[in-house]
């Protein structure tokens, strides 16, 4: 069966009560978390991993995605009602979004949102659908040299980013690779870093690094902050000033926006999204300060543009399909989310690469209905319906909240392997990211390097043992060429550029 | 000073520290074949040269930064230091969690942890029995959850492991 028949299929599959009650309930479950201030669609993602060990992979993988698509969208409730980004890649949309709220015109702009995000992520969706085939066989093209030469160039993308810290973003990699390297060697039958326990012989698993980075030390960091979040009041305010008419944006507004506006945010989200480690917000500060080069004198991004919404929105949902392609293709998570999705596969025996798309489309041509579904669908849907709910559900007391978050965390850890081993790292891995988040580390890097690393050196002794320990395999062949080139465009555009202007900005003061 | 000092690089030490536990245990990697140069023991040995020249980039920036610096060394407020007693509080609450599930169970357990998150996140103050029906709440969520509704093994008391 080709591609299209299983996508055709899916269809059918997410169309069942089973799978589509996974469908909704992940969607209101990223709306929700996606909402919260200091709460993520990660965070949701991860506390559901264990879960995925219980259920089976095609409502699992058919939740994570909604999760993800509603997470991107929902952070725009709170930032555009109370000036708070539900989630980070919602901080753009703040900008604009809360001042439209402050002149009146908040249902507008969460219209506008909604609109945004569901054009983005159909359009992100779409793509990943169409091209998954092509991806597939561009990946066949790619060799063992090629993919070390991918996997280094995905690592120093992901260290680019932190542009703040670079040392921190690489010592954090590098922390993730370490932990990645205790247990059974990549090519020998030979265990490392055990230091003469049993235990530590089959490795570190996933799943106590998710839960303790992702979980429990957001629960220490928001309990150092004091745990602050909108007020019961406020937010009932906020719900109360909105009319459901108002939800839905004026078409002479979205014509001023215009078509090309959409279109042009959605395709930047979309290709950042196929960037290692990028995220959303990166998607929507690039869609937005591209927007802002064309505003026009009526309409000052950053006053309350609605065109500053849109594309804000439209990026951030686009960049969700993006991440899936290098995710599914070589292992490489495009962002946190697709980090941990990846753990959802992996756990099910689904092992990334060009085959995927050949022998088991069966299982993920759903999660892709469920991308687009959760786009097209589910976001208008879930604003008209659910908005001013939304907006005072957001309200619950934290103290249940966290108490609930810190439950399912350590149970899930639990529960996934039977072990209160598991537990106990995840509470070590917790603190220990609670102390990198509090001196400014970006603990991404940490979970990327623990993913990534032993692919990195699988492939670079497969590569030298191919080639009798000679290095210069990796300029002889095309495909790592080609990467090793495309990482040094990158260094010089992202590390040494900006490091030039910088020095030259500095001199001239 | 010297404790802002201390406190700039006290996590790249700490780090640096794990690192040379780290790097002890490259000694110890047998190689079953020889690979040549890039064996077993060749990404750890680079790995941890990476991780202590970073540290020692971090922790130097850093005290650069502070020399530097002509703002006051802040003094942390009482409700800072509340906040941070509360955060090591959790951690302390976790901790005990894990240690008792096993000889108390998940009903027990999970119920007085429930309790004591809810009291550092300043829920139900002056409300006590709000407090301890949140909790119970709470724990059977959890149960109802993983147990009920996916199955899974959850032993509610000591005998079930």
């Amino acid at each position: 069966m080709d591609f299209a028949n299983h996508l055709i299929v899916g269809v059918f599959q997410v169309l069942e009560p089973y799978n589509l009650a996974f469908l909704i309930g992940g969607f209101l479950i990223g709306t929700f978390f996606g909402s919260v201030p200091g709460l993520t669609s990660v965070l949701a993602v991860a506390l559901l991993l264990p879960m995925t060990y219980s259920i089976d992979v095609v409502p699992a993988l058919i939740m994570c995605a909604s999760i993800f698509m509603a997470g991107m969208y929902s952070g725009s409730i709170t930032a555009v009602t109370i000036n708070i980004p539900g989630a980070p890649s919602s901080m753009m949309t703040a900008l604009d979004g809360n001042k439209l709220m402050r002149k009146g015109h908040g249902a507008n702009a969460l219209g506008h949102a909604a609109l945004g995000s569901m054009i983005g992520g159909t359009i992100g969706a779409l793509l990943l659908i169409a091209l998954m085939p092509m991806a597939a066989e561009l990946t066949l093209l790619i060799r063992t040299t090629g993919k070390f030469a991918l996997v280094m160039f995905a690592l120093i993308v992901i260290v680019l980013v932190q542009r703040e810290d670079v040392p921190k973003a690489v010592l954090t990699t590098v922390l993730g690779m370490m932990i990645a390297t205790i247990g059974i060697d990549v090519m020998q039958p030979v265990p490392r870093f055990h230091y003469g326990t049993g235990t530590l012989v089959e490795g570190i698993d996933m799943m106590p690094v998710i839960i303790g980075v992702f979980a429990l030390a957001e629960l220490m960091v928001q309990m150092r902050t004091g745990g602050d979040g909108p007020s019961g009041e406020e937010m009932r305010r906020a719900a109360r000033s909105m009319k459901r008419r108002d939800l839905v944006p004026k078409l002479a507004e979205v014509r001023q926006i215009g078509l090309w506006g959409y279109l042009k945010a959605s395709l930047t989200g979309y290709g950042i999204g196929l960037l290692p480690g990028v995220g959303g917000s990166m998607a929507a500060f690039v869609a937005y300060a591209d927007a802002k080069r064309s505003e026009r004198p009526d309409d000052i991004l950053g006053e309350g543009s609605r065109r500053g919404v849109a594309v804000s929105e439209a990026a951030n949902n686009g960049m969700c399909g993006g991440a899936f392609v290098p995710m599914l293709m070589f292992g490489i998570p495009g962002d946190p989310t697709t980090a941990i999705v990846l753990g959802v596969l992996v756990i099910n025996g689904i092992q990334p690469g060009a085959k995927l798309v050949e022998t088991q489309a069966d299982m993920i041509a759903p999660m892709f209905i469920s991308l687009l579904f959760s786009a097209m669908f589910l976001i208008p849907l879930t604003l008209y319906l659910l908005g001013p709910l939304f907006i005072r559900i957001v309200s619950i007391p934290r103290g249940i909240l966290y108490a609930g978050i810190a439950v399912m965390a350590l149970m899930g850890s639990y529960v996934a392997t039977i072990s209160v081993f598991q537990m106990a790292l995840a509470a070590i891995f917790g603190l220990f990211a609670y102390f990198l988040r509090r001196q400014g580390y970006p603990v991404v890097s940490l979970l990327l390097g623990f993913i990534l690393g032993p692919d990195l050196e699988l492939y670079l002794r497969r590569s030298l043992s191919l080639s009798d320990g000679d290095p210069t395999i990796f300029l002889t062949n095309m495909d790592s060429l080609f990467f090793i080139i495309l990482s040094g465009i990158f260094i010089y555009l992202m590390g040494i550029l900006p490091w030039l202007k910088k020095k030259k900005s500095l001199a001239q003061t | 000073m010297q404790v802002q000092r201390l406190k700039a690089i006290g996590l790249p030490l700490a780090i640096a520290l794990l690192t040379v536990v780290y790097a002890f245990g490259v000694l110890n990697i047998r190689s079953q074949f020889d690979e040549g140069l890039v064996g077993p023991q060749f990404l750890p040995t680079v790995l941890v040269l990476l991780s202590l020249a970073m540290c020692a980039v971090i922790a130097l920036r850093d005290i650069r930064k502070l020399d530097t610096s002509s703002e006051p060394a802040q003094q942390a407020d009482a409700d800072t230091r509340a906040l941070q007693l509360r955060t090591a509080g959790l951690f302390v609450a976790i901790v005990a969690f894990i240690a008792t599930f096993k000889p108390l169970g998940y009903a027990a357990s999970t119920t007085a942890f429930s309790w004591v998150v809810l009291w550092l996140f300043s829920f139900g103050v002056g409300q006590p029995a709000l407090r301890a029906a949140v909790a119970v709440a709470v724990s059977a969520a959890g149960y109802a959850l993983f147990a009920l509704a996916f199955g899974a093994h959850i032993p509610l008391g000591p005998e079930a492991f």
